[in-house]
């Protein structure tokens, strides 16, 4: 009994810092903070032709839907992501920028404070990310993502030593404005880049996203 | 079976030059955008709301007189859950009509696009417009 209400106090006052730590930067780096949506955006901002490499036409080529991580539940990651249709909510931190994505529960962490990734640690779903401000920019690097698909629809994504993706974020009025830049040479001819918006909506929720495999839909 | 099925789709499919469909989840690798059916008659068996993708269960007399149960997927709860669609949509036994895209499977499966409820409204379930429209607008 003590314990777990030792656990629950642990938790309301990371709560607490979590929710405050944002207003402690400057006004600059508070501009993303919030919940934003996608949905009225649509989802069309993958390029419509990209050129793929043999390698990559190949693995394309040899996607099934059963190939599909949403399906059985497995989190998109990143590159896929990235571009995702539902809400984001955004929480600035001195130290970092902290993404939480309603769908599946993603969470990606953009770590401001100069850390490298740990060359021990293996490639992962949502790889490891650095950040930095250009003005009221926020730009993104991240390395270490896993093999993984870069839309949904069966492009690849290598998950090569050699991938990387930048991304910028940048808040004009209520839309949130941001692109993705994939490298990836092994599956694609030129850089592989997405562009999208969001809505901001302080009225927004972020609701749970449980998943169950077995309502995937493959047949 | 296979035969029963392919008269229930002789007799509920139409052609319908619905243009392109936003792809989620591989869908149209599944579901055939391009042809529309209509089940009339449905009795619901279960409607399950989460996600990935929501379901409902219902039968449907075929043309031999024998009931077939049909599944459909449509959106996920998170989406459903955001237009005001509830547990309380439909209840077992209500009789509705399915709207949606075949699968190209041939199984008594389909994607979901429009319910309409007994008291005759529309539920549409994707697209940005009203999650329900009143019957008779």
């Amino acid at each position: 009994m003590k314990t777990k209400m030792m656990l629950t106090f642990a938790t309301a006052i990371s709560a607490l810092m979590l929710s405050t730590a944002g207003f402690s930067g400057d006004a600059a780096k508070s501009e993303l903070s919030g919940i934003w949506d996608m949905s009225q955006f649509g989802r069309n901002g993958h390029p419509r032709n990209p050129k793929l490499t043999d390698v990559g036409q190949a693995r394309f080529d040899d996607f099934s839907p059963d190939k599909d991580p949403n399906l059985k539940c497995v989190m998109p990651g990143v590159p896929l992501g990235v571009y995702d249709p539902y809400p984001l909510e955004i929480i600035e931190q001195d130290h970092q920028v902290v993404f939480l994505y309603e769908h599946f529960h993603m969470v990606r962490r953009i770590f401001l404070d100069g850390r490298e990734a740990d060359a021990d640690v293996p490639p992962t779903l949502v790889g490891f990310s650095v950040g930095h401000w250009e003005g009221d920019t926020l730009v993104v690097k991240t390395t270490n993502m896993q093999e993984n698909l870069m839309w949904n629809n069966g492009r690849p994504f290598s998950g090569s030593e050699d991938t990387y993706m930048i991304e910028h974020y940048r808040r004009e009025g209520d839309l949130l404005v941001f692109d993705a830049t994939v490298y990836d040479s092994e599956n694609y001819e030129e850089p592989y880049r997405i562009t999208g918006q969001r809505q901001f909506n302080p009225e927004g929720e972020i609701f749970e996203y449980e998943c169950y495999a077995e309502y995937g839909g493959v047949e | 079976m296979q035969s029963k099925l392919a008269k229930l789709l002789v007799v509920a499919i139409f052609s319908c030059a619905t243009g392109a469909v936003v792809a989620h989840h591989s869908a149209q690798v599944y579901f055939d955008s391009e042809m529309s059916m209509t089940l009339e008659n449905a009795v619901v068996v279960s409607l399950v709301l989460v996600n990935p993708h929501s379901r409902l269960v219902f039968t449907v007399e075929g043309v031999d007189g024998e009931f077939v149960e049909w599944t459909a997927e449509t959106q996920s709860y998170n989406s459903l859950r955001r237009k005001g669609i509830g547990r309380d949509l439909v209840s077992a036994g209500d009789v509705v009509t399915v709207i949606g895209n075949p699968s190209r499977s041939g199984k008594p499966y389909l994607r979901m696009r429009q319910l309409i409820l007994p008291n005759g409204d529309t539920v549409n379930f994707y697209g940005g417009g009203p999650a329900i429209t009143p019957a008779g607008s």
